[in-house]
């Protein structure tokens, strides 16, 4: 059998015609990518300094105190409060609006708000349990803490309940497209989706952790540590935001390590401060905003608590996507209600 | 010296100055792009799981090649370098999607062996077992076989040398033959004529 030929005759790039340089998506892709480096003109030899002076910043700056937002202590089943759908609700021992300036400030704010958690760590054998909405649906996970044992997520819709396979020993089992142990024989583009019904085989994994114990409490560590297990390019804001908000989506932190990843990110140029957005869920919040090839992102905070509420994208064409973080906790079982 | 020249018009020399070098630019990297984005989008077309994904691959590849525009080589080399940079934009698209939607990544993990929209025949097996190839073996066979680029070029590519190219490939081509059931071929090296100009695979 000659495999190189056999490559060829299912190159998914000749399963159709692909737009060339000529098209329209190809012509605004390279507007967008040669317009941000266009070099700017003097529009005028007008000279007006519009600004403050770093005396006045100082003076509008109000200082913080965070001290008593609702924690974390786990027992298994107990509720972590980063995140959760509580937090936006201000109690009174919470701080009032706090007035902030820059994306900076904001960040720093929520690290100074997440140290004031406690927390531990989970045990290797339990679960992280996580409960996130897209504005319509509400998704539940149950992650392994060490990535060795079979998690679950839930869903509403046609998708119900898929199992999260552990990894233990480099390897696990999987059960592949078919008929009742028989593997799926049909056209190489099913109408329908084809179910997991065939034979059962053993594939190579890596296990999937759902919490980092080696991950630094420091900023000044984290570069490192992301650049080295994430390859996250440090010059790159849309690279660090992007990792740094899967992590805050789907890996539990211990109140220093998310302390450490929000002074991470507040060392970070190119972020902006959102003010007045809201979640996909429709929570009110503020926001530490980035663009990237004329797309845009968001982490929201509550204006209160500075617990993350989650992340919301917008794409070329306005289309808003993204997830609100719900609820966060520790359990012994998947599937176990915390 | 400058400091002979009013202000005004200095700034607008230096104006003039950055226009000119800006559409010397432009004009390579519009020449770039039109030379290699077909290349580029079928490199990503061939390996991301998801076909609104070759978009984003592509654009961060040339906005990559934008910023960097110095770095990147004269003539033929100049797609092998793309390809690095798509390589690596690839890697990353793949570790933030993991990530970023890790969630539903990791649900994607368990259906590994799902069908994806197929790139084989009735049955299959050449998605599985291209997904049982380990990861450096089955690039160098995709850019030998897709890209159809010399041992050499694709040493450039991976940043090995073509001899280690070579072994990569005959063992991915090795596990694809044993995943089909076929006993190793009687030449076990080549299977393939090599391009001429590679000289091997000692390359250049």
């Amino acid at each position: 059998m000659d495999v190189d030929t056999l490559l060829r005759a299912h190159d998914p790039a000749s399963r159709q015609p692909l737009p060339g340089p000529d098209s329209p998506e190809a012509i605004s892709s390279y507007q967008q990518i040669i317009g941000s480096a266009r070099p700017k003109r003097k529009a005028a030899r007008i000279r007006i300094v519009v600004g403050v002076t770093s005396g006045a910043v100082a003076a509008l700056a109000v200082g913080l105190t965070l001290s008593s937002l609702p924690g974390v202590t786990h027992p298994a089943g107990t509720a972590i409060g980063h995140p959760s759908s509580s937090a936006s609700q201000p109690t009174a021992s919470q701080p009032t609006a706090i007035a902030v300036l820059t994306a900076k400030q904001v960040l720093d704010t929520a690290a100074t708000a997440a140290l004031s958690h406690p927390g531990a760590a989970p045990r290797p054998d339990q679960f992280v349990y996580t409960k996130v909405g897209d504005g319509g649906h509400v998704a539940q996970t149950w992650l392994s803490v060490n990535g060795s044992r079979n998690g679950l997520a839930e869903a509403q819709g046609p998708n119900g309940t898929t199992t999260i396979l552990g990894c233990v020993d480099g390897q696990h089992q999987i059960r592949t497209p078919g008929y009742n142990g028989k593997p799926y024989t049909g056209p190489a583009n099913p109408k329908a989706p084809v179910p997991l019904d065939g034979p059962v085989v053993t594939e190579p994994c890596t296990p999937q952790p759902a919490f980092f114990p080696a991950m630094p409490t420091t900023a000044s560590a984290m570069s490192a540590y992301l650049a080295k297990t994430q390859g996250v390019r440090l010059g790159d804001i849309n690279d660090v935001a992007k990792v740094v908000g899967g992590i805050f989506q789907s890996d539990y932190l211990l109140p220093a390590q998310r302390a450490a990843l929000y002074e991470f990110l507040a060392t970070m140029p190119g972020l902006t401060l959102e003010r007045n957005v809201k979640d996909v869920s429709g929570r009110p919040g503020i926001g530490v905003g980035w663009s990237f090839m004329g797309s845009s992102a968001v982490l929201i905070f509550d204006p209160r608590t500075y617990t993350l509420l989650g992340i919301t994208t917008r794409g070329q064409q306005g289309q808003v996507g993204g997830d609100a973080l719900l609820q966060m906790a520790i359990t012994n079982q998947a599937g176990q209600q915390p | 010296m400058n400091q002979h020249v009013p202000t005004d018009e200095r700034e607008e020399q230096q104006q003039v100055r950055a226009d000119d070098g800006y559409a010397q630019r432009e004009r390579r990297f519009r020449q770039l792009y039109e030379e290699h984005y077909l290349h580029i989008q079928a490199y990503a077309v061939r390996r991301v799981d998801v076909r609104a994904d070759v978009a984003d691959v592509v654009a961060e590849v040339f906005t990559t090649a934008w910023r960097r525009l110095d770095d990147v080589p004269p003539a033929a080399e100049a797609r092998l370098w793309l390809y690095g940079v798509a390589r690596r934009v690839l890697a990353g698209h793949r570790r933030g999607k993991e990530r970023f939607g890790r969630l539903i990544a990791r649900i994607e993990a368990s259906h590994v062996a799902a069908p994806q929209p197929a790139l084989d025949g009735p049955d299959g097996r050449l998605t599985r077992a291209l997904r049982q190839v380990p990861a450096a073996e089955r690039e160098a066979l995709m850019l030998v076989a897709w890209e159809q680029l010399s041992y050499a070029e694709a040493a450039q590519v991976l940043g090995c040398s073509p001899n280690a190219v070579g072994i990569r490939v005959h063992r991915a081509r090795a596990r694809v033959r044993e995943a089909f059931g076929e006993p190793p071929p009687a030449n076990p090296v080549r299977q393939t004529p090599m391009p001429a100009h590679t000289g091997g695979n000692h390359g250049r």
